[in-house]
């Protein structure tokens, strides 16, 4: 785990994040300890509390004094609000840039898109963050 | 409250032996409560550093600090300094059992039910001596005594040599361990980067008896980017910027930079076509120390160090 | 509470100077077990035979038995430094805890060994008086044939503190300076030793200070002890201020 091209600290906050927009983790769920990642990915626990420590200043995360970080209410949406800003960026220019370089036409991408969206739509309930994963 | 361990001070810290300088006028700053990662090739000074923390020895001139005084004879800090060496500074003709109880009766701090469980741990007999042990047993036994002490700092240097890769995860996991239950300061010197690495909070990197950089290891890693594309995009973005290390591969080039990467050069380098990448602690640390490096040659910051025929 | 927890702690943990002492007299306790027990065997032999080669035993055995009771300690001592000065700093106490605990060790052996050895020749006085053999059972010029048990324990005991000191000196010069200068000091601190064994004893018969002091009164223990101390003082400075080696 953890094994990606990012350092480990923005590797966690980033799948916290996740879990928060999938819905894995609910507002005012508790998550796990910097003790309890530490141990479980074996790694410092400094390097685990600055995840947590960014996620609260996005406002993902809150402490609670003596008991722990929980999910901010209002978190899944914020997240989503700025994943759909950055999804056009992030994701789908990429896309147009490598599609131009291939040399494949842009009717082509989007053809491609609506079939996926269709299947999609066909196989699980339609909710923002599958719009989202699907896109990616 | 317990607290969370002694930090360590150099102030202008020379060691000379005979006309060899080990230490070279260090300055440093081990911060209390961290795993602090000291890293350096053989002959770096990292065995020096660790003999005048623990006050095996003192230097020749300069100013070690631990827990804010002076470690020599100090029957304030010396039981709460523990070094094990990879050498083993135990009763060679005693009973690893009997050993136990010496250096319990030395250390305020010794946990006698946690020895005993690394002692299970490691496979190691209490009735067995240590001059009748393997490299890796006897590495084993100098982990236990180091973790068992609890000390307030704790050094480890080169612990590791001779144990099986099970083993030594062994290790990692009960030193993590152990760390969260009882923090405290742990100085972890290993040549194996890429294991330790997770571990560290702080690191040092000695060079030929210098601190070359003293940084937290996320921030470290941070600064380490990979830089890979065709020859001259790669050249055009890394100039002007410290070039550890090139490395071609017919028209690509991988070029590792130091320095923190900005939202821009992020930008520029993916519209040329660039792909960026973190370094490993370990490739950094290898281009850091890299002698040709040192010497000036490479820290010229020319990218196209070596393409001329 | 955890004021409560520290003096409990406290009290039931030994200081580092008593932790040192208790495994250097440990030791010592042991090693001198080891050693008289074989020494009492040897006698017992060496008598037996002198018995039945000469019809009866008309020397001391226990008197010629001093010269290993010195120079065992003597190698004890140095061995001492070798296998636990380093062990001694590895496990977080300082040389000062260890000089002390190491001087006590020296001068309770050889104070040991000195009272040992004086109830053996005791033994021995009162067995030949027994068997009615020869009173003259001493080498010559040694005066502890007729002599009380203070007097014995007076003419023996600056010898053998010296020579455990002495063990310690060399030990020390050893651990800091390697074998070389370890060898080179070896003669040099034989030599008080051997000093204070013929100002005690004429043991040799035409010793130059024979005429200069007299052996019955105050000169051994006054030379032994001024030896000692000065031993003692250049074993204390070179401890305090020695690295701890790396051994090879």
């Amino acid at each position: 785990m953890f094994d990606g091209r990012d350092p480990v600290y923005l590797q966690i906050a980033d799948q916290i994040r996740q879990d928060v927009l999938a819905g894995a983790l609910a507002a005012e769920e508790q998550v796990m300890s910097t003790t309890q990642y530490a141990t479980t990915f074996r790694i410092n626990p400094a390097t685990a509390a600055k995840a947590f420590n960014q996620l609260v200043d996005e406002g993902v995360l809150y402490k609670r004094r003596g008991v722990g970080m929980f999910v901010a209410p209002g978190a899944r949406e914020r997240l989503l609000a700025e994943s759909r800003e950055s999804f056009f960026a992030d994701t789908v220019d990429p896309v147009a840039d490598a599609a131009r370089v291939l040399g494949i036409p842009v009717e082509d991408v989007v053809a491609r898109l609506r079939e996926r969206a269709a299947h999609l739509d066909a196989t699980t309930p339609t909710t923002g963050t599958t719009d989202t994963e699907a896109a990616r | 409250m317990t607290s969370p361990g002694y930090g360590v001070t150099l102030r202008g810290v020379t060691q000379r032996f005979g006309d060899t300088v080990a230490l070279d006028d260090v300055d440093l700053e081990i911060r209390p409560g961290t795993i602090t990662g000291l890293l350096g090739r053989n002959g770096s000074g990292k065995t020096t550093l660790g003999s005048l923390v623990a006050a095996f020895r003192r230097p020749t001139s300069g100013e070690v600090l631990v827990d804010g005084e002076e470690p020599w004879e100090n029957e304030r800090t010396a039981p709460g300094v523990c070094l094990v060496r990879e050498s083993g500074d135990v009763l060679d003709e005693d009973r690893l059992r009997d050993n136990l109880d010496f250096f319990a009766g030395a250390r305020p701090t010794f946990d006698r039910a946690f020895a005993a469980e690394l002692m299970e741990l490691f496979e190691l007999d209490p009735k067995s001596k240590p001059s009748k042990l393997s490299r890796g047993k006897k590495s084993a036994f100098g982990i236990t005594v180091g973790l068992a002490s609890r000390a307030p700092l704790t050094i480890l240097d080169e612990v590791h040599l001779g144990l099986d890769a099970p083993s030594r995860y062994a290790f990692y996991d009960t030193l993590l361990a152990d760390y969260l239950a009882h923090p405290r300061t742990i100085v972890l010197s290993s040549h194996l980067i890429e294991e330790i690495e997770r571990l560290l909070e702080d690191v040092v990197v000695l060079d030929r008896g210098r601190v070359l950089l003293t940084q937290d290891a996320d921030s470290l890693r941070a600064e380490g980017v990979s830089v890979t594309g065709p020859q001259d995009a790669v050249d055009a973005f890394v100039a002007g910027r410290t070039v550890l290390g090139t490395q071609r591969l017919g028209r690509t080039t991988q070029v590792t930079v130091r320095g923190v990467l900005t939202d821009a050069d992020v930008a520029r380098a993916r519209a040329t076509g660039l792909e960026l990448g973190p370094v490993p602690l370990q490739d950094l640390f290898v281009h850091l120390t890299d002698p040709r490096r040192r010497d000036g040659v490479v820290a010229a910051k020319v990218p196209g160090e070596g393409a001329l025929p | 509470m955890s004021a409560a927890v520290t003096t409990a702690r406290a009290t039931r943990r030994p200081s580092p100077l008593a932790h040192a002492l208790s495994r250097q007299l440990g030791v010592a306790a042991y090693l001198a077990v080891w050693y008289w027990a074989i020494a009492l065997v040897v006698l017992v032999i060496a008598t037996l035979v002198v018995w039945r080669v000469n019809g009866s035993v008309d020397v001391s055995i226990v008197a010629y038995a001093r010269q290993s009771a010195i120079w065992f300690p003597f190698s004890q001592a140095i061995l001492l430094i070798a296998s636990l000065l380093r062990v001694h700093v590895a496990a977080g106490m300082t040389r000062r805890t260890f000089v002390r605990a190491s001087l006590v060790t020296a001068v309770s052996t050889g104070l040991g060994y000195t009272l040992v050895l004086s109830g053996l020749l005791l033994l021995e006085r009162a067995l030949h008086a027994a068997v009615g053999w020869d009173a003259e059972i001493l080498e010559q010029g040694f005066e502890l044939v007729g002599s009380s048990f203070p007097t014995m324990v007076g003419e023996l005991a600056p010898a053998l503190v010296l020579a455990n000191l002495c063990g310690l000196l060399v030990g020390v010069v050893y651990h800091r300076y390697g074998g070389w200068w370890g060898t080179v000091t070896l003669p040099l601190t034989v030599l008080p030793i051997v000093a204070t064994l013929a100002l005690a004893g004429e043991w040799f018969g035409s010793f130059p200070l024979d005429g200069l002091l007299d052996p019955a009164g105050d000169a051994p223990l006054l030379t032994g002890a001024v030896l000692a101390l000065v031993t003692a003082a250049v074993y204390v400075a070179l401890v305090r201020s020695t690295p701890v080696r790396t051994p090879r």
